[in-house]
């Protein structure tokens, strides 16, 4: 048994999980599951530093020095700093969010600034490009294949604390009973809570 | 004869009259043919133009077709699902994604291959759709223009055609290689997680694929155009982080179309 403890850290340590350096926007409690209505697991104070192990929907795995558990990931204020390479039971327990996989720019060089700036457009390219066009049906059509069901949410509010941007005036959804208004009312923050959510 | 010389005279002075007017017109014509661009059509065209210019499409016609099929169904969900959308991939490994007005978008190959699921190609896309809806860069287009022109009457004096031009190609590749404003791009996020949900996928791969933008710091797509354009993956995760309501529970799972991804590109790039 501890020999294959120390297999599968061996095989973390070669694997290069990856978790992320954050903080706490707010005091809250940990969960054991994604979900309110688990059961405690520690408290966090607001700055509190944890490191996110994996996310599932609208929450978080984190761990902090003692513990590890859930989180509502508006609870969570990533840091500009950079992932780290860990291993740990814990971190070997739960899912991941996909490493990614890191692209390179192999021998053909890269779409960068200087190309734009320098090459010529393409005009003959761009009347190639219209044949891909899709119509509508072929699209509601090709959701329906894969079972894509519509939902109808409304827009998502601008946080107060954004500065106002000048493109708030253009319509973003066609429900007009749902869309948000030319300028979406600023809802006032509210600090989140354990009885949040 | 005398009545003969001066009807001649008159007719040599109203024949040079009229060319001289004519040259006039044709000249102030010139200077007011607006090469740049009269139309969120054409500079859409114009800026997908020099995209194209840069990196070629893929020949993978199927690949194209795919991101066609995915990218109009989120745009139907949107405000400006009348417009002629058009989706290309291009032939290039860097990993960046462009919109432009009047309803182009386009993907890199390595963007593409960076993603796993068709749920973040949903939310990639809706980004993009969102910043056409928006008008974002078009509304940035149509500013310049009017102050070109300001300035130019200012000046009292008429830019030449070929002026113009350049000054809208300046434009054009300083919006397309530094990118909009942060709150435009915090508005395309909290968008495109609606228009995604809506189209049926789900409304937290941009999470997820923001991770994997940040998993690129430090490689050496670090420099790419795509982090040149953008604020950090950070700073967008917690700006929607501070956006998202508990209303999204309903739709923060992975869409039952979510693995076709594989077929469609993983195992053909």
């Amino acid at each position: 048994m501890r020999a294959l403890v120390w297999l599968i850290c061996a095989l973390a340590l070669l694997s290069g999980l990856r978790v992320y350096a954050a903080t706490v926007r707010t005091g809250v409690t940990l969960l054991t599951q994604p979900t309110q209505r688990s059961v405690a697991v520690a408290t966090l104070a607001k700055g509190a530093q944890i490191e996110i192990m994996s996310r599932n929907g609208l929450w978080s795995e984190v761990c902090c020095a003692d513990a590890c558990g859930w989180l509502r990931i508006t609870a969570i204020s990533r840091d500009s700093g950079t992932a780290t390479t860990k291993t740990s039971l814990a971190a070997l327990q739960t899912g991941r969010d996909g490493a990614g996989n890191a692209v390179s720019s192999t021998g053909v060089r890269g779409l960068d600034a200087e190309a734009i700036k320098v090459d010529q457009p393409d005009y003959e390219a761009l009347v190639a490009l219209r044949q891909w066009q899709v119509t509508p049906g072929q699209a509601i059509k090709f959701a329906e294949e894969g079972f894509l069901e519509d939902r109808s949410l409304a827009a998502l509010a601008q946080p107060v604390d954004e500065s106002s941007s000048p493109h708030q005036e253009s319509r973003m959804f066609p429900d007009p009973d749902r869309i948000s208004t030319s300028r979406p009312t600023k809802k006032k923050r509210v600090e989140a809570s354990d009885d949040d959510w | 004869m005398m009545i003969g010389e001066t009807w001649s005279r008159r007719l040599r002075f109203f024949t040079l009259a009229t060319l001289l007017l004519v040259c006039i017109a044709f000249r102030v014509f010139e200077t007011h043919a607006q090469p740049q661009a009269s139309s969120e059509q054409e500079a859409g065209e114009e800026i997908v133009a020099v995209y194209l210019g840069a990196a070629p499409l893929t020949q993978n016609i199927d690949l194209n077709r795919y991101v066609s099929l995915v990218g109009t169904k989120v745009a139907l969900k949107s405000e400006r699902s009348a417009l002629t959308w058009t989706f290309g991939v291009l032939a290039s490994g860097s990993v960046n994604a462009f919109s432009a007005p009047g309803g182009y978008i386009l993907v890199t190959e390595g963007l593409l291959g960076m993603l796993d699921t068709e749920d973040e190609l949903a939310a990639v896309l809706a980004h993009e759709v969102a910043h056409i809806v928006r008008q974002h860069h078009w509304k940035i287009i149509q500013k310049q223009q009017q102050a070109s022109e300001l300035v130019a009457k200012m000046q009292g004096n008429m830019k030449t055609s070929n002026e113009l031009f350049a000054d809208m190609n300046s434009l054009f590749s300083d919006m397309m290689t530094r990118g909009l404003d942060k709150n435009a791009e915090f508005e395309a996020d909290r968008d495109a997680i609606i228009l995604a949900a809506n189209a049926g996928y789900d409304c937290t791969a941009i999470f997820s694929l923001l991770t994997k933008l940040d998993d690129l710091k430090g490689s050496s797509e670090s420099s790419s155009l795509i982090f040149q354009t953008h604020p950090s993956p950070a700073q967008r995760m917690d700006a929607l982080s501070a956006a998202v309501s508990p209303e999204l529970d309903s739709c923060a799972t992975a869409s039952p179309a979510a693995a076709r991804y594989q077929k469609y590109v993983k195992s053909v790039l």
